[in-house]
């Protein structure tokens, strides 16, 4: 229990973090310096229905990026990564790494240097600008996890199907695909987390047609108003802590978080 | 291996890398097909220096105390409790994490208030301050968790040994700490201390939200200078990227070369 101590205390720091939030959103007004405000129970929904209304908007133009992204990474970085896993070149495996650069460059590199090309192309505006931006920085989080999780399975059982008279494609549907639900559902997450994550991009590419969750955060955060920010707050990072609570009792998603 | 390499640079030229590479082809060309010239004083100025500093501090404290946690870990495993939390803590997104940092640390957060007797409203400035300290408190806060895990993931049972050796031959925590486990998760550091610095030093949600108006992050001032109607801030704003962009770069081949000699 000594041991532990220190994480126990920044266990308790961080829930203090998330737990004020709650108390900021009960309280309407919270005069300073009260801690605890004299209206904490006269919290109405009715007041809030608008912000719902405009949250709930935010969170479905968030949710067809967030599928757009993954739709559009799923389908490019499988080939990608059953190509790496199969060759098992160390060349390409070098040149690979290259692959994931874009985890170490700021987002917005990438985004400024295609606002010029989006205006030509008529994107600037659309989902499907967010999309391929959000695509192209977000893509690494589905690529490692169906890579390894392939390169783990050295392809055994593939050579099973093989043996017994199917296909390539038959197999590929039928066996490899199935493998890849786990490693697949983790790349979603990570950019479930990374696009909902995105403000700078959406805002730059979406020129203010587009309101994402982040977007619509914003200016709330900047307001005065405390009580309704932190609503939206809280609805912004419910999906995403609910998600972490269901994956984490899962051993792959640990394993799969280790590498 | 000829046709191997061919496939390999279809499948990337067909996948999102190329409107990424698009994006950084269209941004180098932006930068010199720029007709007026950029000053080194404005392109080196104090907002590049703090942005710097901030991020170097923020690694520093990151790294360091992240480290501790782990090795906490070696002598008490972590419980599923705090991993769950340090989970959430990881993947909370950044735009969210700073605003519980603003609620907190603000000059009527929740610290000012709790302190309300000793300290004044007007005694309190931990946001949006001078010396960026809301904006260290954040990345402090977010990332020494990923720091722990990271590290406590790698833990081997001979980590664990050598800290008992180290304790039995009547060595403090401390000097085990700092003698022993540094020592052993030296590579490991330095590779999350270029990822931390590089993440930091890009970083554009939370400085936005936490920082002064003066200085001003680097990323938070590129932005700014690429929405500006003077066009000679968006060809400043164009140079700042190109910093960033080189610091990636150079960031990129370091991890890659001690990844490299980890093998």
């Amino acid at each position: 229990m000594k041991g532990a101590k220190a994480s126990y205390f920044l266990c308790f720091f961080y829930l203090l973090l998330i737990g004020q939030l709650v108390l900021w959103a009960l309280s309407p007004r919270l005069v300073y310096p009260n801690i605890i405000s004299d209206e904490l129970f006269s919290f109405s929904f009715g007041e809030y229905t608008g912000l719902f209304m405009e949250l709930l908007m935010g969170f479905k133009e968030s949710l067809q990026i967030l599928l757009g992204v993954i739709l559009v990474n799923f389908c490019t970085m499988t080939p990608i990564a059953y190509f790496l896993a199969k060759k098992d070149d160390p060349l390409l495996n070098k040149l690979s790494l290259l692959l994931y650069f874009p985890l170490m460059a700021p987002a917005l590199l990438p985004a400024l240097g295609l606002y010029d090309i989006f205006i030509d192309l008529d994107f600037l505006g659309t989902k499907l600008g967010i999309i391929l931006v959000q695509a192209s920085f977000l893509y690494p989080y589905m690529l490692r996890p169906i890579e390894i999780s392939l390169r783990e399975s050295n392809f055994k059982y593939e050579r099973v199907a093989y043996d017994i008279g199917e296909g390539r494609i038959r197999t590929f549907f039928l066996v490899t695909l199935p493998k890849l639900i786990k490693p697949v559902s983790f790349g979603m997450f990570l950019t479930l987390v990374g696009s909902f994550n995105d403000y700078i991009v959406t805002f730059l590419i979406g020129d203010t047609q587009v309101k994402t969750l982040p977007i619509i955060l914003y200016p709330l955060m900047l307001s005065d108003n405390r009580s309704s920010s932190s609503i939206a707050v809280i609805m912004y990072c419910i999906p995403i802590i609910l998600l972490v609570l269901l994956f984490s009792r899962s051993k792959r998603f640990q394993k799969n978080a280790k590498s | 291996m000829t046709k191997n390499l061919i496939v390999f640079l279809l499948l990337v030229l067909l996948s999102p890398c190329l409107v990424f590479l698009f994006g950084l082809y269209d941004l180098f060309v932006q930068v010199f097909s720029s007709e007026g010239l950029i000053s080194i004083q404005n392109l080196f100025n104090q907002e590049l220096l703090f942005s710097v500093i901030i991020s170097l501090l923020v690694t520093i404290l990151s790294s360091y105390l992240g480290a501790f946690i782990s090795f906490k870990f070696l002598s008490k495993k972590k419980t599923s409790f705090i991993t769950k939390v340090f989970n959430i803590v990881i993947f909370l997104p950044h735009i969210a994490f700073a605003y519980l940092v603003y609620l907190m640390f603000s000059s009527t957060g929740l610290v000012a208030r709790a302190f309300y007797p000793l300290l004044d409203e007007a005694q309190i400035f931990l946001v949006n301050d001078y010396y960026g300290v809301g904006i260290v408190l954040h990345y402090v806060f977010k990332e020494l968790v990923f720091v722990a895990l990271f590290f406590s993931a790698s833990h081997r049972l001979e980590d664990k040994n050598f800290m008992r050796n180290a304790l039995s031959l009547g060595a403090s925590k401390a000097q085990a700490f700092h003698r022993v486990y540094l020592p052993i998760k030296k590579r490991s550091l330095f590779v999350i201390s270029i990822i931390l610095f590089s993440y930091t030093l890009g970083g554009y949600e939370a400085p936005y939200l936490l920082g002064a108006n003066y200085p001003k992050f680097l990323s938070v001032r590129l932005f700014e200078n690429f929405q500006s109607i003077d066009e000679s801030l968006n060809i400043l704003s164009s140079y700042q990227a190109l910093i960033l962009f080189f610091c990636a770069v150079v960031f990129s081949i370091i991890t890659f070369m001690v990844m490299e000699r980890k093998k």
